[in-house]
């Protein structure tokens, strides 16, 4: 019989006690992963909506805590389920025929990474430049895109998004691959 | 051949995720393969550029109390799933899949349906009469010559009256009532003296407008208890809960 690996997890108290009908223990939890989860939603879906799924996340945690069997660190399972939620969300936009693309704010973000010493010409270019960035992630299939922001943008190892994917660490690769060749092919112009 | 299995394992290169042995193989290749090479920096620049521009972009902060918005959130849902539950409120559509083949929501089904039972019902009530059914007419009931059509009751609910905020409500009716006295012509009334009987029912109209407001915030107010004592009893060990506790106590 094949034995759960033990995975030594920081927040595995606070779960127990969140389980056990604990609230200021889950509050605990949710001040300790708010801000990321936050992020991480923030890079898969737009800045409208953040805060609605980020909420909906931990609500969904909440009610299924029970269901958590500590397989996995308490991050990587929410870490999940806020993916589902942005895979749901972009659905959801499909079905509504709305574009999975992302709401550009450009020219703040552009002016606040390049300062305003740049001209006006060169500030819009490197706007439209950032931009065009922005839509080729976006439009990345759904399966690369999730992969691709968890490793590169998140920072989570390899491992680590195969767990929080429940995929093969193999098949994480082949799309993080597959990822990349697209955007070498997208971007390729984009680079002097 | 080379080549080939070094564009394979590029990324795993450039993530410094191949075992040592792979690597310096890898590195070798591409210290003669022009072709390669290039591979690799334009795998290389477009990844960086599309990584860093990705975290160039910061989320915006999560918004300070979130923590009691989760409890409200959650505090919500929860009441939507009891309602659901006891079916006062609409049910969530399910999918239903068709003997034809496709998915369509329940909704749209139970739609359909009544739709054509509806159509049917109507139908054979015309054709009961059989040979006039043209002589029915609805809209004028004195001439009716065809069969009684039984008027449909539909049960409107009552409208709930929440006042956005009651005080300014009353404050701007007072200011309209004092316009429209402004805008009398009895010259009494013009001067704003507050004396005579025109004066004494807008008074009376006035004190009736506060009446129905005040009732409205008695009845804001029991609403509130009531979501607060909810608050108080799911979540007793939580801020909110204590803070809910400590509001019903001042009500009560």
């Amino acid at each position: 019989m094949r034995k759960a690996k033990a995975v030594v997890d920081p927040d595995f108290d606070l779960v127990e006690k969140s389980k056990a009908g604990d609230n200021a223990a889950f509050e605990e939890l949710l001040s300790r992963h708010y801000q990321r989860t936050h992020a991480m939603i923030f890079h898969l879906t737009d800045a409208n909506r953040v805060d609605d799924l980020t909420q909906e996340t931990f609500c969904l945690a909440y009610r299924n805590l029970h269901r958590f069997r500590g397989d996995a660190k308490f991050s990587t399972w929410l870490t999940r389920i806020a993916t589902n939620q942005c895979r749901s969300e972009w659905r959801k936009r499909k079905r509504r025929g709305e574009h999975r693309l992302e709401d550009v704010p450009g020219e703040a973000i552009a002016e606040k990474a390049h300062g305003k010493s740049k001209s006006g010409r060169e500030t819009m270019m490197e706007t439209e430049k950032g931009e065009r960035i922005d839509r080729e992630i976006a439009v990345l299939p759904p399966k690369l895109r999730i992969a691709f922001t968890l490793r590169y943008i998140e920072g989570n190892s390899p491992a680590e998004v195969a767990a929080i994917l429940g995929c093969k660490l193999g098949t994480v690769r082949s799309r993080l691959f597959n990822a990349r060749e697209i955007l070498k092919v997208r971007l390729r112009d984009l680079v002097k | 051949m080379n080549c080939r299995k070094v564009k394979k394992n590029l990324v795993l290169f450039l993530d410094g995720e191949l075992p040592p042995s792979e690597a310096a193989f890898v590195r070798g290749h591409l210290e003669v393969c022009e072709a390669c090479r290039k591979e690799a920096e334009l795998l290389r620049s477009t990844f960086d550029l599309a990584v860093q521009r990705a975290r160039e972009k910061t989320a915006p902060p999560p918004p300070e109390d979130y923590v009691s918005l989760f409890w409200q959130r959650e505090l919500d849902e929860r009441a939507g799933r009891e309602s659901v539950a006891s079916g006062a409120s609409q049910r969530v559509p399910q999918k239903t899949r068709w003997p034809f083949g496709g998915v369509m929501r329940t909704r749209y089904a139970i739609g359909a349906v009544s739709v054509i039972v509806v159509a049917a019902a109507v139908l054979s009530i015309l054709l009961q009469d059989g040979k006039q059914p043209s002589k029915v007419r609805l809209s004028s009931p004195g001439k009716e010559v065809g069969p009684e059509v039984p008027a449909i009751v539909t049960h409107q609910p009552t409208p709930v009256i929440v006042a956005a905020d009651p005080f300014a409500q009353i404050e701007k009716q007072l200011e309209e009532l004092e316009a429209a006295v402004r805008k009398l012509k009895v010259p009494a009334l013009r001067t704003a003296s507050f004396t005579g009987e025109e004066m004494q029912e807008v008074y009376a109209s006035i004190g009736l407008a506060a009446a129905n407001n005040y009732r409205d915030i008695l009845k804001m107010n029991d609403v509130a208890a009531k979501r607060y004592a909810q608050v108080a009893r799911i979540y007793p060990e939580t801020p909110a809960g204590r803070e809910a506790q400590q509001i019903l106590s001042r009500l009560n």
